[in-house]
């Protein structure tokens, strides 16, 4: 056998996994090989070194508190089961598994039927919150053990006004909204129920990452996060809030508002906006921009750029950077607004009848029909 | 040292824990949370994830510990728990960050890169720089001492699969180690 074909072996040699056959014929290329031999020796000295890495790490932090906690609500949930067999009588024959060979006693007809009864009235109960918007909203488990309310669900539960629906490292859930849409929550995320009437749904997104597939009109479902409030204008979008409370959305199809404190940023398919806490949201960009454009807008939101700022906008921007360029007008000083204006002007020739003093004045209607003009929203949605 | 007391008392304590003592079961997570945590976050190699893991691990160990029968030492059962809960949370993060891919990417710009030092390169910073499913293995196997059988059948793999990627993690280590 040749060096090539026993270097294929050699972990399997190392870890005694041939056949008797095989470990014959290494064992003697290898008693002839130096350099089989050396290797050999390093894979050896690699393993033993690898089983002197100690198998315990003390964590910075205690958690027993934590796990404390959240093994409380398990022990209530048992709690809640256990105290069905504290109401039925003691003794083994009253035990459901029993109940079809000893049915003819009318007193055990009475409580089967009571039983039957409660689990009727406690599925009309659960299809009426589960169909009554306004009031609890279903959550579906997508992946491990999600805390839904006061409970963590194998399966799927209820949350009403107020509740939390909190997802660890391994679990995912599903907000479903009758006739509003649904929103996948994705691991280590915090969401809370804020309003839930046939007009408005309102959750708050404290951290961690949502996908929100809503189908309902305009402005009916908001997501409140620690730096914006993003509102659904028809959409599918994603969003995600760090622990600091900055966030970043990405819109796949529709548009979504996303505004704070009189700021406001209109963020079509394909779009992204950042917001950073008591800053707002920024000004939206598409992926495409280039590097230097999306550095210089986010030192115009978030870091008090000037025009040096500007100028590197005005320089990168592209037809494709239009979105940003019409927000950027909309929210810069006057004194900049012109610079902007021919920048626009330059690429899409704005008509006459949108003029600059009229922009310079916050005329909502010119600006919306230069949002016509530049073709804003007009890519392909995502999906 | 004689384990057998050791072993006495955690079978007492896994008892009373399956009788829902949960002041037995914190002696439990005392005893074993640093070998859990270690497991952890040498496979994430993030201390914020490997924590949270560690108490999915404890909460998941209570939910579950009824159904342990007591074939394996209860830190054996643990340990193949935590393995799972970790491998589970690769998994979700992987389809996560498919979808948060771009998001990802933009967030992590905005970020100060490390870069990487190439002097006091020590076993464990080697290991930690493998490529995931390798490292994995390599953690599984010479580590932690599981079998291929066992870690194929953990990380829904073929054995072949696992000592391809253990001899490939061994090799890797060499070369970075430079022996």
């Amino acid at each position: 056998m040749k060096c090539k074909e026993v270097q294929k072996y050699l972990n399997e040699y190392i870890d005694g996994l041939l056949t008797a056959d095989k470990n014959k014929i290494v064992a003697e290329h290898i008693s002839d090989c130096k350099k089989c031999r050396n290797e050999i020796e390093e894979l050896v000295s690699i393993i033993e070194e690898a089983k002197l890495i100690p198998n315990e790490i003390t964590p910075k932090h205690d958690f027993w508190d934590k796990i404390s906690e959240r093994i409380g609500a398990t022990k209530l949930i048992n709690a809640k089961i256990f105290s069905l067999d504290s109401i039925l009588p003691k003794g083994n024959h009253y035990r459901l598994k029993f109940i079809p060979s000893r049915i003819y006693s009318g007193r055990r007809i009475a409580v089967a039927g009571s039983l039957v009864t409660a689990v009727i009235a406690a599925l009309l109960f659960l299809f009426f919150l589960n169909n009554v918007p306004g009031q609890y909203l279903r959550v579906e488990k997508l992946a491990g053990i999600p805390l839904v309310g006061n409970d963590r669900t194998n399966t799927n539960g209820m949350i009403k006004l107020g509740d939390w629906i909190i997802t660890d490292a391994s679990s995912e859930a599903r907000l479903l909204m009758p006739s509003v849409g649904e929103v996948d929550i994705f691991p280590n995320s915090r969401v809370k129920l804020i309003e839930s009437k046939p007009d408005e749904y309102r959750i708050l997104l404290e951290k961690g990452s949502i996908d929100a597939k809503i189908m309902a009109p305009p402005k009916v479902f908001f997501v409140e996060t620690p730096s914006a409030t993003a509102i659904d204008l028809g959409c599918r979008y994603r969003l995600e809030v760090e622990e600091n409370g900055h966030s970043l959305l990405h819109v796949l199809n529709g548009k979504v508002a996303f505004a704070f404190s009189g700021r406001e940023s209109l963020v079509p398919a394909g779009a992204f906006c950042e917001t950073r806490v008591s800053a707002g949201p920024g000004i939206p960009y598409y992926k495409t921009a280039s590097r230097n454009l999306k550095d210089a807008l986010y030192k115009i939101d978030f870091e008090n750029g000037g025009e040096d700022q500007i100028d590197i906008v005005l320089c990168e921007a592209t037809k494709d950077d239009a979105l940003s360029l019409w927000h950027l007008l909309k929210r810069s000083d006057r004194s900049v607004k012109p610079q902007v204006y021919s920048k626009i002007d330059e690429m899409f020739e704005i008509p006459p009848e949108i003029t600059l003093a009229g922009l310079i004045n916050g005329n909502e209607k010119m600006f919306d029909d230069l949002w016509k003009v530049l073709g804003i929203g007009k890519r392909r949605s995502l999906l | 040292m004689n384990k057998q007391p050791v072993v006495e008392e955690e079978i007492h304590l896994v008892k009373e824990s399956q009788n829902g003592n949960s002041a037995a079961f914190e002696k439990l997570y005392h005893l074993n949370v640093k070998r859990v945590y270690a497991l952890c976050i040498r496979i994430t190699s993030k201390s914020d994830i490997a924590e949270e893991l560690t108490q999915d691990v404890f909460v998941r160990a209570w939910d579950n510990i009824k159904s342990f029968r007591g074939e394996s030492l209860f830190s054996t059962w643990l340990h193949r728990l935590a393995v799972n809960v970790v491998l589970v949370h690769l998994r979700t993060q992987k389809r996560r960050l498919a979808r948060f891919q771009s998001l990802s990417e933009i967030f992590s710009l905005r970020k100060k890169v490390e870069a990487p030092t190439a002097r006091g390169v020590d076993i464990e910073k080697a290991i930690e720089a493998l490529p995931n499913k390798a490292k994995i293995i390599f953690l599984l196997h010479d580590v932690e001492g599981y079998k291929h059988t066992e870690i194929a059948e953990m990380m829904k793999l073929s054995p072949g699969t696992t000592k391809a990627q253990l001899h490939r993690a061994r090799k890797l280590l060499r070369k970075a180690l430079e022996r």
